[in-house]
C-alpha cells in the first residue's frame, strides 16, 4: 500500500515538473509574442491609449496563464477581497512578494495597473517588450520614480509596489524600502494592503524553475481594506524622518497581518473567488 | 576646514536629517549598509552639502559615494574648487 502511494507521489511529482516546464515555456513564448507581434500592432491605435490597452491585454493574458497553471495542476489559487481593488482605482497597492507567481496573480486582478518594475527587465529578452509597451515605471532613478508614480495615479490608475523591492526572503523579518512611504506621503492616496502566502514556497528568490515544491503550491491572496499610511507621518517632521517612521509602522503592520494570514481560511466569512 | 571638522558637520547632518546614531561613525562607515541610508537620502544629503559648502554638486560625482570618507573627500574637493 505504501509502495503504491510512493509510486503515485513520484508520478505526481514528475507530472508537475513537466507541467511547470510547460508553463514556463508558455509564459516566455507568450511574452515574446506579445512584445514582438501584439504590442507593435498597438501603434495603429492613438498614442495616449496604447499603454492602457497593453496593460489590459497583460491583465487578461496573465489571468489566462493562471487558469492554465491551475488546469495542469501546478497551482491552487485562492483570492479573498479582490473586489476591493476594483473599488479603489487610484490606490497604492502594496504586497509582500514570496514568489514569482504573486505578481502575475495581482496584475490579473487589475486591468489598468501600473507597476514599479526593476530596471533589468527592460533589457530582458522575453519581458522587455511587455514592460516597455505597458509603460511601467523603472526603479532606476529614485526622484523620477516618485514623480512618475504620482503622475500615473492622478490619472486614476492603481499602482502596485512590492515595498521590499525584491522577493521576500523566507524566514527573515520583512524589510521595506522607504520609497513606498515617500510615494504615499507625496500622493496622499489610499493604500490597499495585500497579503500573500504560498505553501509550500515555490519560485522564491534565486530558485530555479525545476526546483518544484513537494506538493502543489497553494497561493493565497488576501486583499485588505484601504488604510491611509500618509496620516502616520507626524506633521512637521522632515520627509526623510517621516518616511522612516511610516516605513517602520508599515513593516509592523504587514508582519502582524501576515502572521495570521492563511491560518483562518476554512472558517472565513469573506467571499472567495477564483480568477476568471 | 579640516577633515575632522567636515566629519563633525556631517555627523550633525546625519543626526538631524536621518536620525542616525552618530557615535560610532568613522570614515569607513558605509552609508547604505551601516547607516541604512537609501538613494533618496543620498539626494537629500547632496542638497544639504550644497547648502553647507555653497557649491554645486554634480550628481555624477556624488553617485560613486559609498562611505562617510567618500563624502568627506567630496566636500574637501568642493571647498577647494
Amino acid at each position: 500500500m505504501t509502495a503504491r502511494l510512493h509510486w503515485m507521489n513520484q508520478l505526481n511529482y514528475a507530472w508537475r515538473l513537466l507541467a511547470t516546464g510547460f508553463c514556463f515555456v508558455t509564459f516566455s513564448v507568450g511574452a515574446l509574442v506579445l512584445g514582438a507581434v501584439v504590442f507593435p500592432a498597438l501603434y495603429l491605435t492613438p498614442a495616449h491609449t496604447r499603454a492602457r490597452r497593453a496593460r489590459k491585454i497583460i491583465c487578461h493574458t496573465f489571468g489566462m496563464f493562471l487558469q492554465l497553471m491551475q488546469l495542469v495542476g501546478v497551482l491552487k489559487l485562492e483570492i479573498t477581497g479582490g473586489h476591493t481593488l476594483k473599488a479603489h482605482p487610484g490606490a497604492l497597492v502594496l504586497a509582500n512578494h514570496p514568489t514569482l507567481i504573486d505578481v502575475v496573480a495581482l496584475i490579473s486582478l487589475m486591468p489598468n495597473a501600473n507597476c514599479v518594475v526593476k530596471q533589468a527587465l527592460w533589457d530582458n529578452f522575453f519581458m522587455g517588450g511587455v514592460v516597455r509597451a505597458a509603460n511601467y515605471i523603472s526603479n532606476d532613478e529614485p526622484e523620477l520614480l516618485i514623480q512618475a508614480c504620482a503622475e500615473g495615479m492622478q490619472q486614476g490608475n492603481p499602482l502596485m509596489i512590492f515595498p521590499e523591492g525584491t522577493r521576500s526572503v523566507q524566514g527573515k523579518p520583512l524589510k521595506f524600502r522607504r520609497g513606498t512611504a515617500y510615494i504615499a506621503m507625496h500622493g496622499k492616496m489610499p493604500v490597499i494592503p495585500v497579503l500573500i502566502k504560498c505553501t509550500p514556497p515555490t519560485l522564491t528568490k534565486g530558485a530555479k524553475w525545476y526546483k518544484i515544491p513537494p506538493e502543489k503550491a497553494f497561493l493565497q491572496i488576501r486583499v485588505l481594506d484601504p488604510i491611509f499610511i500618509y496620516q502616520w507621518a507626524k506633521p512637521g517632521d522632515p520627509p526623510a524622518i517621516a518616511a522612516r517612521q511610516v516605513t517602520k509602522r508599515l513593516e509592523h503592520y504587514f508582519t502582524e497581518a501576515l502572521s495570521t494570514h492563511g491560518s483562518t481560511t476554512s472558517g472565513d466569512q469573506a467571499t472567495h473567488h477564483q480568477v476568471a | 576646514m579640516s577633515d575632522a571638522e567636515i566629519l563633525e558637520r556631517l555627523k550633525a547632518i546625519f543626526e538631524d536629517t536621518f536620525e542616525v546614531d552618530t557615535q560610532s561613525i568613522t570614515m569607513d562607515t558605509h552609508l547604505f549598509q551601516d547607516l541604512d541610508l537609501d538613494s533618496i537620502d543620498a539626494v537629500d544629503l547632496a542638497i544639504k552639502l550644497q547648502t553647507m559648502t555653497g557649491k554645486r554638486i554634480k550628481p555624477e560625482d556624488f553617485k560613486s559615494v559609498r562611505t562617510v570618507g567618500d563624502v568627506v573627500a567630496n566636500v574637501r574637493t568642493l571647498l577647494a574648487a
